[in-house]
């Protein structure tokens, strides 16, 4: 008799990779943003999990693991005004997460643009966030460098606030896609097809 | 959030849903009243406590994002604040040619005695809180177990994680992963140290599911908490205490915002 495998896209199975797929999304962005910090890049890399866990699990799933993590992350680091910043990552899983879904995120190209939208959303929405919360500029030194020489061209502060954060956020989130790309190139097939995409033929 | 100590302190002594009703008090009026003397007497009651309940070696890493955000703010705003007008604004001081205003100074305050305070006082909250009890706390408020479960849980995979990630960058680093250098080279060294991070953890998910699924995960029978709270004698006034601040943020800024009360408690702008 063949054997039949469990589909874990659906049903109470599913739910259960949910359960454990948040907090590894979670942790998988904390563990970005401390590497990222003890290397002295200037960039953040805390959105990587939101990504596998969007391009794994869905575009749902992924936006509540990054908004989750925005709320974590500010509640351990006492800055609650930085979980406003769950927009960007809601953002983030929700365009992963559809290109997922419609396998538009399987070749270099797909993640060149998922890179794009990410990073424009992040800047879209991230600057204003940065404006209410910190002003303008934000604890990343790369950011408010590139914030300060946009101010001395003659850029307002909103306008050099959106467009410093487009080349950081086009490096940062273009990591994120990228490393999530080869991760997920590497899991097995039924890993891959939790998102209720269509799975491979045998 | 993980508790590192476990003697019991005057904070940790506190149930978690007290410490959750002073945080909202706490956030309400700093955010609320804007009032520097406030914002710095908070900092400063935060500070002492931090080093009462010995939590100054976690408080270090926060003093560093302090700092930054600090200079951040006052170096950039101090003389590129959207207030400030050149023509008119007197010049404080100047630091390598660079103008200083005093308008400037005062906007930078404004973010910065926002953000500050909350970070020594919600820092110094949710580290007392240990995440057994929040999860207990959380069921006997009636949230629902399975969105108890994935918020608790990310606390715990957190410490996991972190611990599997300064293995494998110790392994990297002794087969010649270079970490420090210039930026190309930090650059260089993420991805030898994240992709096998990731890799490992998503390997793992399918061992948990099944783990979890055969202890019950997914029964709907009434879950029961194994975790008995015992209040302490701070709590009620710890909660009360909570509940008032955060009613008079609310309440100033409503009558502050109509007019009916001048905004007198207001000074950082």
């Amino acid at each position: 008799m063949a054997m039949q495998s469990v589909d874990s896209s659906k049903g109470r199975l599913r739910s259960t990779y949910v359960a454990i797929m948040i907090p590894l999304g979670v942790a998988i962005n904390y563990v970005g943003g401390t590497i990222a910090s003890s290397l002295g890049l200037p960039i953040y890399l805390d959105s990587i999990g939101t990504i596998i866990v969007a391009a794994i699990m869905g575009p749902w799933v992924g936006a509540t693991s990054g908004a989750l993590y925005n709320i974590i992350s500010a509640l351990m680091k006492g800055n609650i005004m930085g979980s406003l910043f769950a927009l960007c990552n809601i953002g983030s899983g929700l365009i992963v997460g559809y290109m997922a879904r419609y396998k538009k995120f399987s070749t270099i190209p797909h993640v060149l643009i998922a890179t794009v939208l990410v990073a424009l959303w992040n800047a879209i929405i991230g600057s204003p966030i940065a404006m209410v919360v910190y002003g303008g500029v934000d604890g990343n030194v790369g950011t408010n460098l590139m914030i300060a020489g946009l101010q001395a061209l003659g850029n307002d502060l909103m306008g050099a606030a959106f467009l410093a954060r487009i080349p950081v956020n086009l490096i940062d989130k273009g990591i994120a896609c990228l490393v999530a790309w080869v991760v997920l190139r590497k899991l097995p097939a039924n890993l891959q097809t939790l998102s209720g995409s269509a799975k491979k033929e045998a | 959030m993980l508790q590192e100590r476990n003697f019991p302190t005057f904070l940790k002594r506190l149930t978690p849903a007290p410490k959750l009703w002073l945080s909202l008090g706490l956030i309400l009026s700093v955010i609320f009243f804007e009032n520097y003397q406030y914002s710095i007497g908070l900092i400063l009651v935060s500070v002492v406590m931090i080093v009462r309940e010995k939590q100054t070696t976690l408080f270090k890493f926060m003093l560093v994002t302090m700092l930054v955000l600090f200079v951040s703010m006052y170096g950039m705003y101090g003389t590129m604040a959207p207030t400030i007008d050149p023509a008119v604004d007197p010049v404080l001081f100047h630091v390598a040619g660079i103008p200083y205003y005093a308008k400037g100074f005062a906007h930078a305050s404004f973010f910065f005695l926002r953000v500050a305070p909350l970070m020594c006082a919600l820092f110094l909250l949710f580290l007392t809180i240990d995440t057994a009890d929040l999860a207990a706390t959380m069921c006997h408020a009636g949230i629902p177990y399975h969105f108890v479960f994935t918020f608790i849980d990310s606390f715990q995979v957190i410490t996991l994680l972190s611990k599997d990630m300064e293995q494998i960058r110790d392994a990297q680093c002794a087969r010649g992963l270079q970490t420090d250098g210039n930026l190309i080279q930090r650059f260089k060294a993420f991805v030898p140290i994240m992709v096998p991070v990731v890799a490992n953890s998503i390997i793992k998910v399918q061992d948990q599911a099944i783990a979890m699924d055969t202890k019950g995960f997914n029964s709907t029978a009434q879950k029961t908490v194994y975790r008995e709270l015992t209040p302490s004698r701070w709590d009620g006034l710890v909660k009360t205490l909570g509940i008032a601040l955060s009613a008079a943020s609310i309440l100033y800024k409503l009558l502050a915002a109509f007019q009916v009360i001048p905004p007198f408690l207001s000074n950082i702008r």
